[in-house]
């Protein structure tokens, strides 16, 4: 088995012209978010590129105020974690939670949020916004 | 494919188990001034005599080690087995992050039940809350340390997880792994954010209590004197302040993390039936062991594949029914895991740990005990070596071995759950088979 593909560039490739790219497995259906040469489901090695759509639910949140050095200047922020139309779940960035009121956001959950790419700490990367 | 879940060809025991006293070694007493090799060899030679044998008995050595960002050292297991007198056996470094005592417990066992080796001595030190200072002579001993910048330090543990497609995008993972859960937990028992809130500062409470009771944890003031100095009469008032116990990860404040520590632990790992030659004390068998890792990502963060394949295969290969367990421990750098992960675990019913937690049940005296040394925020978190110590407690619990804060009568069945940077879970189910 050769692997042929640049997966990281090509993510990130993918994330610089606006396209968030994941993986379909073609032996058990499963999409997932970052791409790897072999599905975690299945163990199979048949997985295509395609894009998802950028909607999705938020799950959970957090507000965060402390995060690694290179982020910091993105904090206070809310912090949280996302599962895409598709299937695959990460954790990002949220945008639009009230950020004196977390108890209240947080009982409205799950909310629906569009992905939108941002520059973060010297990448592209997908943050999530309430829709 | 399942996971294949095998069992050992011979039986292994812990015969000896030890760790240093946890701290800072710029400043804590106890372990000022030490280097990372002393503390690796305090440790093995404490569990080296808590097992009755001297390293001339060892057959090989493996040696947990995490941060070489703050040692400057990365072949460890060379240093180790100088120190140790091991220089002509086999040794090797090895790591899982803070479940390294349950790697470390799977890689020991296979060496022996192989036959490989009788006796394995499994160690580990780390030095985390100082660095090496290179603007001064960098090869100048003894090296001299500053402490580190804890936003720094913070960073180092954030390179425990996967660099292309976890941190630059994930990049919380303190909120992600210490609130998400405890949320979820919320959600699905339909509690208030107060009421998760209390159960995390209750545990914390609980482990402070646990802490004043063992010599060698870092932090041992308990929080209703903390509380009663800062004018508070109730302790959880004083636990609910924004201004002495801040929110650091909504619902997560700074009592229910981890404090950073220095220190050093080690097992000694001997075929059971070969025990007998070394030791009288009660042996206490390595009867089950499971170990994932992965990206933490799970729509459910009550349902962490990598977690919940870790408890089966420790509990199919001990055959365990988690009604058995009489003592946990968790690599708890978030509190949450008292309330969440011992119900994966099998020791609370569903729904019924955040109660018990603030009923006190979980302290050393009471009837679900947990984390007995005072765990990862009054213990200190020295990561691998955490993961070590904490079976190092266990072992030592299900002797007898625990003084002021033994749990009477000492435990038959114990489980180890760590989780560790990557994140890798790790779980380790011993039994006391005699005395």
């Amino acid at each position: 088995m050769e692997m042929e593909e640049r997966y990281v560039d090509k993510f990130f490739g993918y994330l610089a012209e606006g396209k968030l790219m994941g993986q379909k497995c073609n032996t058990c259906g499963t999409y997932r978010l970052f791409p790897v040469p072999v599905c975690s489901n299945c163990q199979g090695t048949d997985l295509s590129w395609t894009e998802l759509t950028k909607e999705g639910k938020l799950l959970f949140f957090t507000i965060t105020t402390m995060p690694p050095v290179r982020f910091a200047r993105f904090t206070p922020c809310a912090f949280g974690c996302i599962e895409l139309k598709e299937g695959p779940v990460f954790w990002t960035l949220v945008e639009g939670i009230d950020l004196k009121n977390p108890e209240k956001e947080f009982k409205r959950l799950p909310l629906n949020v569009s992905i939108e790419i941002r520059e973060m700490a010297g990448n592209n990367v997908p943050v999530a916004k309430i829709r | 494919m399942p996971t294949r879940i095998g069992k050992w060809k011979r039986d292994v025991a812990i015969i000896g188990a030890g760790y240093t006293p946890f701290g800072s070694v710029l400043e804590t007493p106890e372990i000022k001034g030490m280097t990372y090799r002393e503390l690796l060899s305090e440790a093995a030679l404490e569990a080296l005599k808590n097992a009755g044998i001297t390293p001339k008995e060892v057959d090989s050595l493996l040696v947990a080690h995490y941060q070489s960002e703050t040692v400057k050292t990365q072949s460890t297991h060379a240093v180790a087995a100088e120190w140790l007198g091991l220089k002509t056996k086999p040794s090797v470094k090895y790591e899982t992050a803070c479940s390294s005592g349950a790697s470390g417990a799977r890689l020991a066992c296979s060496l022996i039940a192989s036959g490989l080796d009788d006796i394995v001595l499994v160690t580990g030190a780390e030095i985390l809350n100082s660095v090496i200072d290179e603007d001064k002579e960098y090869r100048r001993q003894p090296a001299q340390r500053v402490p580190i910048d804890p936003a720094f330090q913070f960073d180092i543990v954030s390179n425990g997880f996967d660099q292309a497609y976890f941190q630059p995008i994930a990049f919380n993972l303190l909120g992600g792994l210490s609130s998400f859960p405890i949320l979820a937990y919320a959600k699905k028992y339909g509690l208030t954010i107060d009421q998760v809130d209390d159960a995390q500062s209750a545990a914390a409470i609980s482990l402070r209590r646990n802490a004043a009771r063992n010599p060698k944890a870092y932090h041992r003031k308990e929080y209703k004197n903390i509380a009663k100095e800062a004018g508070f009469n109730d302790v959880m008032e004083y636990m609910r302040s924004s201004k002495y116990n801040p929110f650091v990860s909504w619902p997560v404040r700074t009592s229910h993390l981890y404090s950073v520590a220095d220190g050093g632990a080690a097992l000694i790992f001997c075929a059971d039936e070969v025990a007998k030659e070394y030791t009288n004390k009660p042996l206490v068998n390595v009867e089950g062991v499971g170990l994932a890792a992965g990206l933490p990502y799970a729509k459910d963060p009550l349902n962490i594949p990598s977690e919940q394949s870790a408890l089966k295969q420790a509990y199919t290969m001990a055959d365990l029914d988690p009604k058995e367990i009489e003592y946990m421990s968790f690599h708890d750098c978030m509190v949450h895991q008292h309330i969440t992960a011992t119900e994966m675990a099998g020791y609370f019913a569903p729904g019924e740990a955040w109660k018990a937690i603030i009923e006190g049940r979980t302290a050393f005296d009471g009837d679900k005990p947990i984390n007995t040394h005072g765990g990862c925020p009054s213990m200190g978190n020295t990561y691998d070596v955490s993961g070590i110590a904490e079976i190092a407690e266990a072992v030592r619990q299900m002797r007898g071995e625990c003084g002021a804060r033994q749990i009477n009568p000492p435990p038959r069945v114990s489980v180890c759950h760590a989780l560790g940077s990557g994140p890798t879970f790790g779980v380790t189910v011993l039994r006391r088979r005699n005395g």
